[in-house]
């Protein structure tokens, strides 16, 4: 599908927000959902388009956001397009977070460019959701006192560094904050995802996490994205999830490339 | 009005543009993105005996206008794909065709045999470049003699039109696409994909766990393009070109290099829409240029160089 950009503009160093026009079905997609993305003009070379998660659903202006942290050459390229560039858009795409549990508790718990679907999550959830969000200095965190601002929810901050918030991790400010029967949805470095499910394990509370694999396709073609499932097979990232349940996935078998 | 359908051994393909295995799921995945009734046919993802894990993660990585794949042919094995997933394929019109393979030849026969009383199958595929482990991991295609084994024995067990789906990774690929057409392929599909592989300069490590992958999508078209060429020269039988199409223009370079059909695998998994473009492209060239049949350029340039 071939969209316009709004806008795409720097939002802390390193970090970018991009605005892109939005098809009805796009905008009818789920917190926890994503889209490929390509740039117009970049022919064969990138060839595959990039995933990136539904930031904001932007309806009042049929748009949708994205956050996207500048890594390497796809990402790059996009940090240089402009307002008014085409860009194709593929999506809304995968399973999306589930509803909360009404009454209950939930806490999202972000690490770095992690936040991105689940900011969606607290605009749908109101007041009921409380994000932790950390990162490694206050440049990691700092794009969501927009979002802070404009959608009225309460968030914990915390930098390894100290430098804004508590000090430490998104998972040692979610130790003191969570409490067994707390629904937690997660999305970060596949380290903290390991941290979520043993303290969902330990502490009694259900997990989601929205899990990242590299992928080729983003449409269950190509079975390139997978991770192995508690089941013994493997799972497609970009159909089955990226949200899984904790308990769907099989930890061990995971491992740490990246 | 262009006439894009094909004839080929015996089945009327609607136009020459397919979906290559392994790109397109098991085809009920590309249902939300494509009329699937509008395509030429579908390739199933290689189904062998029994269920395969496929290979860890990694298992993609991009490279020049190219994409190197380690999925080690994951797949749920010959009976789910029956009992699940062409039901599900019976409610289209469209010409199914299954990529099979085994561990060895008593595993082709068993997949084979499987399609027997397969209606809705129009035909089965043989992929060729699955590593022969006996032999060291070297693929069955690159042998003409094991080649031909596995065809025959495959058409004998299936009673199917066979296609012989052979690999880039020879020197001469003349021999084998002949030895398979004596051992009663209806037709050949070239190419499968080039080894290749990378490496992380920061680890220091081959990016893949099996550290060869195999190289598909822009990048190789031109070899591709090479083989359909040689290949066409050399068989009777039809030959289905594969390898880096992603336009109209792309697949009509095939046609001209003597292919009757062409497969596009790549390219969907950056646009699931694509093999639609790619047949309305070449429809244009045609009515474009006063070509009614697509026989009046297919192997154009076969004989004259
Ligand atoms: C479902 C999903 C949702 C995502 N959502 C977001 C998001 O909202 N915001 C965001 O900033 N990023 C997100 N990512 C990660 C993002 O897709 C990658 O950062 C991006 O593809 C990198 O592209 P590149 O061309 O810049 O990097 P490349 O030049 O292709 O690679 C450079 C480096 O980037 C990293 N990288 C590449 N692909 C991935 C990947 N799929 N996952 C993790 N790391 C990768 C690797 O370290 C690699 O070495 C998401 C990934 C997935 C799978
Ligand atoms: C992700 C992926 C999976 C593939 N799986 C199979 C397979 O199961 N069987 C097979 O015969 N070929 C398989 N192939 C090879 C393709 O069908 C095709 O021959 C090759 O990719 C070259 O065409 P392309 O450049 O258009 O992609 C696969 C290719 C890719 C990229
Ligand atoms: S990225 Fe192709 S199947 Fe998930």
């Amino acid at each position: 599908m071939k969209a316009k950009i709004l806008s795409n503009r720097e939002a802390a160093p390193g970090y970018f927000r991009l605005a892109v026009s939005a098809t009805e079905a796009l905008l009818r997609g789920r917190p926890g959902q994503f889209v490929m993305v390509r740039g117009e003009g970049w022919e064969t070379d990138p060839l595959l388009r990039r995933p990136f998660s539904i930031y904001r659903f932007r309806k009042g202006m049929e748009a949708v956001e994205i956050l996207y942290r500048a890594v390497g050459r796809g990402t790059r390229l996009l940090s240089q397009m402009k307002a008014g560039d085409a860009i194709d858009i593929l999506g809304p795409l995968g399973n999306g977070f589930p509803d909360l549990p009404e009454g209950r508790r939930s806490l999202l718990v972000a690490g770095g460019a992690g936040v991105a679907p689940l900011i969606s999550v607290a605009e749908a959830k109101g007041g009921s959701a409380r994000l932790i969000m950390g990162g490694k200095t206050k440049d990691d965190i700092s794009y969501v006192f927009e979002d802070e601002r404009e959608l009225g929810i309460d968030v914990t901050y915390a930098t390894e560094d100290g430098s804004f918030g508590k000090m430490g991790t998104s998972i040692s400010a979610m130790k003191e904050e969570a409490s067994p029967g707390d629904t937690v949805f997660a999305c970060g470095p596949l380290k903290m995802l390991r941290e979520v499910e043993r303290l969902s394990r330990e502490m009694g509370f259900t997990s989601y996490v929205s899990y990242e694999e590299r992928m080729g396709c983003g449409t269950g073609l190509c079975f390139g994205c997978v991770v192995m499932g508690a089941g013994g097979e493997y799972q497609r990232v970009c159909k089955d999830g990226p949200v899984f349940d904790v308990n769907e996935l099989s930890w061990k078998d995971i491992e740490d490339i990246d | 009005m262009v006439d894009l359908s094909v004839n080929m051994f015996g089945i009327d393909f609607k136009n020459p543009v397919f979906a290559a295995s392994g790109t397109a799921g098991y085809g009920i995945e590309l249902v939300h993105y494509i009329d699937l009734e509008k395509i030429g046919a579908l390739i199933t993802k290689g189904v062998s005996p029994k269920p395969k894990s496929g290979n860890p993660q990694p298992r993609i990585i991009e490279t020049p206008s190219g994409i190197l794949n380690s999925i080690g042919l994951q797949n749920i094995g010959v009976k789910r794909l029956i009992d699940e997933v062409l039901p599900e394929l019976e409610k289209y019109d469209t010409s199914v065709i299954v990529n099979i393979f085994g561990d060895d030849i008593d595993g082709y026969i068993n997949v084979a045999g499987a399609f027997l009383n397969e209606d809705r199958v129009d035909a089965l595929e043989v992929n060729l470049s699955c590593p022969n482990v006996k032999e060291g991991g070297i693929a069955f295609g690159r042998d003409p003699k094991i080649s031909a084994e596995i065809t025959s024995a495959v058409v004998e067990a299936s009673q199917k039109p066979v296609i012989a789906k052979l690999t880039p990774n020879v020197t001469d690929i003349a021999p084998i696409a002949k030895a398979v057409e004596e051992a009663g392929a209806a037709a050949v599909s070239v190419v499968n994909t080039l080894l290749g592989m990378a490496v992380d300069v920061e680890t220091r490590r081959p990016y893949f766990k099996n550290v060869t992958a195999g190289l598909s999508g822009p990048a190789i078209r031109p070899v591709a393009l090479r083989f359909v060429w040689e290949t066409a020269r050399a068989v009777k039988i039809p030959v289905i070109g594969i390898g880096g199409i992603t336009s109209g223009k792309d697949a009509l370079e095939f046609i001209m290099a003597g292919a009757a059909a062409v497969q596009v695998g790549s390219a969907n998994l950056v646009d699931p829409g694509v093999i639609s473009n790619v047949i309305d492209e070449i429809e244009d060239y045609c009515t474009k240029n006063g070509i009614s049949d697509l026989k009046e350029i297919r192997g154009i340039i076969k004989e004259e160089i």
